[in-house]
């Protein structure tokens, strides 16, 4: 389905009740709200209930959408309110499990120095997930949805230097987990 | 490679599946995922023993009287009849002597 109408026209359609354009609104956001979710959670289950939760609230509060600040924004900020509202200890019992052999797991294969891509791109992603919260959703906003400063900071309405504060933060943070990956990859 | 490019290719935006507009249209199918239904069924399964244990718990010391004044020779006999001189009452035994 693609988004034929303009995005105010859709807005507009969504706040009369119109089925088919929360459709069409769905359509064209669905991969970003599920992006964001997945990459703060790090746990498909979990991105699937923040993106319903996402776009249930979506749905019901868009008569209180004005138009005042730009769609994008407010769905990020929707969004982000939802990953963040999410208590921390939430980690289902699987994860864990899954940290649990993959602590044992990673001792045995560090001799090999033949990390398979995907492994790869699981410790970054735990690695990140493992952030506080205020730090991740930062870094999740800027190399997921490849957002400015300035529009993280609209987001999450804080000023631009706070995001920089702490996205330096998560950075050196992530640099010291990710060292030993990083050495084995060299 | 520096941090910045690791998370830029490995923090890439994905597709949503397609499940989750089902989830979106009916939401109260597929609100809680099976492992926190599971949770909730043990949690009230726990609760309705806990109230059953509590019930029977709570029947079986509703003779307030006996229990108020377990020597007392006429509660015992109000309560328990003839048996209330049997061999096992001791304590009866000893009040009546």
């Amino acid at each position: 389905m693609e988004l034929v109408m303009d995005d105010r026209e859709v807005i507009e359609a969504c706040r009369r009740g119109e089925p088919d354009a929360f459709a069409v609104l769905f359509e064209a956001n669905k991969d970003r709200v599920y992006s964001i979710a997945l990459r703060y959670s790090g746990d498909e289950s979990e991105a699937m209930d923040i993106a319903q939760e996402t776009f249930l609230k979506l749905l019901s509060q868009i008569q209180t959408f004005r138009g005042e600040a730009r769609f994008e924004s407010w769905l990020y900020r929707m969004v982000v309110n939802t990953c963040l509202d999410r208590k921390r200890g939430r980690r289902r019992l699987v994860p864990f499990m899954e940290d649990l052999f993959n602590v044992f797991r990673d001792t045995r294969e560090s001799a090999l120095q033949d990390l398979m891509r995907t492994e790869t791109r699981e410790h970054i992603q735990r690695a990140v997930a493992n952030l506080a919260p205020d730090q991740r959703i930062v870094v999740v906003l800027r190399y997921t949805e490849g957002l400015s400063y300035d529009q993280i900071a609209e987001v999450l309405d804080c000023s631009s230097g706070t995001v920089a504060s702490r996205l330096n933060r998560a950075h050196k943070l992530l640099e010291r987990r990710l060292s030993r990956l990083r050495e084995v990859k060299a | 490679m520096n941090i910045e490019e690791l998370l830029s290719q490995n923090l890439r935006p994905v597709s949503a599946p397609p499940q989750l507009w089902a989830r979106v249209l009916l939401p109260g199918e597929h609100h809680r995922s099976h492992g926190r239904r599971l949770a909730w069924c043990l949690t009230a399964a726990l609760i309705f023993l806990m109230a059953v244990w509590g019930f029977r718990a709570r029947g079986a010391g509703s003779q307030p009287a006996l229990a108020r004044a377990p020597h007392s020779p006429a509660v015992q006999l109000a309560y328990r009849g003839p048996r209330a001189f049997d061999a096992s009452t001791t304590c009866l035994r000893c009040h009546l002597n």
